[in-house]
């Protein structure tokens, strides 16, 4: 099963950092719609890296898409090339922007759009909770954060308005995240 | 349901006008607003850094504000006093201003956000904390919080000790929210005990009476009843002599 991660933000660390996450999590990953040139050559590092997007591929996808009706199950992979992570935070509450920016544009004969809840989350996260569907997981069955809060020190605090899942008493959160809350200035 | 609709519209109508009074004295350091009814009018305080701002010249400023008052507001004869702002660097809702400023004028979050945390506990503070969110790099949401001292979310000592102020920074990613938290220096927490010492405060106090000895108060007291009314009813029985009993 392959991961299409369907580039829709800037460059920036914190992306890069997800993306090198979704390396870890999948192995036959996808990077589509990277006009960057700097992302691009980060990326085919890693995985393989496509001008085009996803909307262009006329492949049976399932389309990850907080707006969609239906819950992914594990049975959705059956039938399909891989799967899409259209991935766009931004804000505390979800835009719809997913919709806009690839549901809306696909094929929607070829697509098929599912939703993983109704937590907002990150793009390796998404990736991850996939990842466990994919393995026999039911989506009711994973524990997830509502506000994480990442205490640093007794005065200092970022409180991400994002899901992550709770695996064993442990937050699942992207390696190098909590280096680049803390920043430097 | 024309009641409730009256408290709602009444409360709209102040929101309005403490946001009217927010934008139009925003230079000379908004501190708050109280709006009181009176029986003469309406009495608004305003709490600001630099009252002579809200004044101006000959009074000018002031007196357009009332107007404006008046009848944008349908206010009852409206009365604006001025109050300086004893030490602004425990005004939550200046404190909160100061920060979206020097947001605004490119200073990074966490230096604006541990500063502005530093100068309200060196003004004397009992806590405070410091909320900013949005897009504070980059185009993700996120919320930082700067927290010093002693801070109360809920409950009696919320409402009374804790002070609140909004302001907002229209940054290049986008606007971001900031709010600060600030615990009055004189607040007087649930669980702080303070004993009194024997030669200031403490007084002898009397030992509580028992229930016996107020038993025999009670009875004596009866006795004492009982004598009055025998020798009353002895000196009725002598005619023409009607003296003073002791009682």
């Amino acid at each position: 099963m392959r991961l299409i991660v369907e580039n829709l933000e800037k460059y920036s660390e914190w992306v890069i950092l997800e993306y090198r996450h979704c390396a870890l999590i999948w192995e036959n990953l996808l990077f589509t719609n990277v006009k960057d040139k700097n992302m691009e050559s980060f990326l085919s590092e890693f995985a393989e890296v496509n001008h085009e997007s996803v909307t262009e591929m006329n492949k049976k996808l399932i389309v990850l898409d907080p707006a969609a009706k239906k819950e992914l199950i594990t049975s959705d992979f059956s039938n399909v090339d891989g799967i899409v992570v259209g991935g766009i935070l931004g804000y505390d509450k979800p835009k719809g922007r997913t919709k806009k920016h690839i549901t809306d544009k696909s094929d929607k004969k070829t697509i098929l759009p599912r939703n993983l809840g109704k937590k907002q989350m990150p793009i390796d996260i998404a990736a991850f909770v996939a990842k466990m569907i994919y393995l026999g997981e039911k989506i009711e069955n994973i524990e997830l954060t509502d506000q994480l809060e990442i205490k640093f020190d007794d005065e200092y605090s970022v409180v991400l308005p994002y899901a992550y899942p709770v695996i064993d008493n442990k937050v699942i959160v992207t390696p190098g995240l909590i280096g680049y809350l803390r920043g430097k200035d | 349901m024309v009641s409730e609709r009256k408290f709602i519209s009444e409360n709209v109508r102040r929101v309005l006008l403490k946001e009217h009074i927010r934008k139009e004295v925003e230079r000379a350091g908004f501190g708050g607003l109280e709006i009181q009814r009176t029986p003469m009018g309406t009495r608004v305080t305003l709490i600001a850094e630099r009252p002579g701002m809200v004044i101006g010249k000959d009074g000018r400023a002031i007196k357009n504000l009332t107007e404006t008052i008046e009848k944008k507001f349908a206010f009852d004869n409206p009365q604006i006093e001025v109050e300086e702002v004893k030490n602004p660097n425990l005004n939550a809702n200046i404190m909160a201003r100061k920060l979206a400023d020097s947001l605004e004028r490119g200073w990074k979050f966490r230096r604006a956000g541990h500063s502005t945390v530093q100068k309200i506990m060196e003004a004397g503070a009992k806590g405070c904390q410091v909320i900013i969110a949005g897009k504070l790099t980059g185009e993700r949401h996120r919320t930082a919080k700067f927290t010093a001292g002693h801070i109360k979310h809920s409950g009696e000592t919320a409402s009374i000790w804790m002070e609140k102020g909004y302001a907002t920074a229209l940054t290049k990613p986008g606007i971001l929210g900031v709010k600060v938290l600030i615990m009055n220096p004189d607040a007087k927490l649930p669980d702080e005990i303070r004993i009194l010492t024997a030669e200031k405060g403490m007084e002898e106090k009397k030992p509580e009476k028992t229930e016996e000895k107020k038993k025999e108060e009670k009875k004596e007291e009866v006795k004492k009843a009982s004598n009055i009314i025998k020798k009353l009813k002895k000196k009725i029985k002598e005619p023409g002599v009607l003296e003073e009993v002791e009682v």
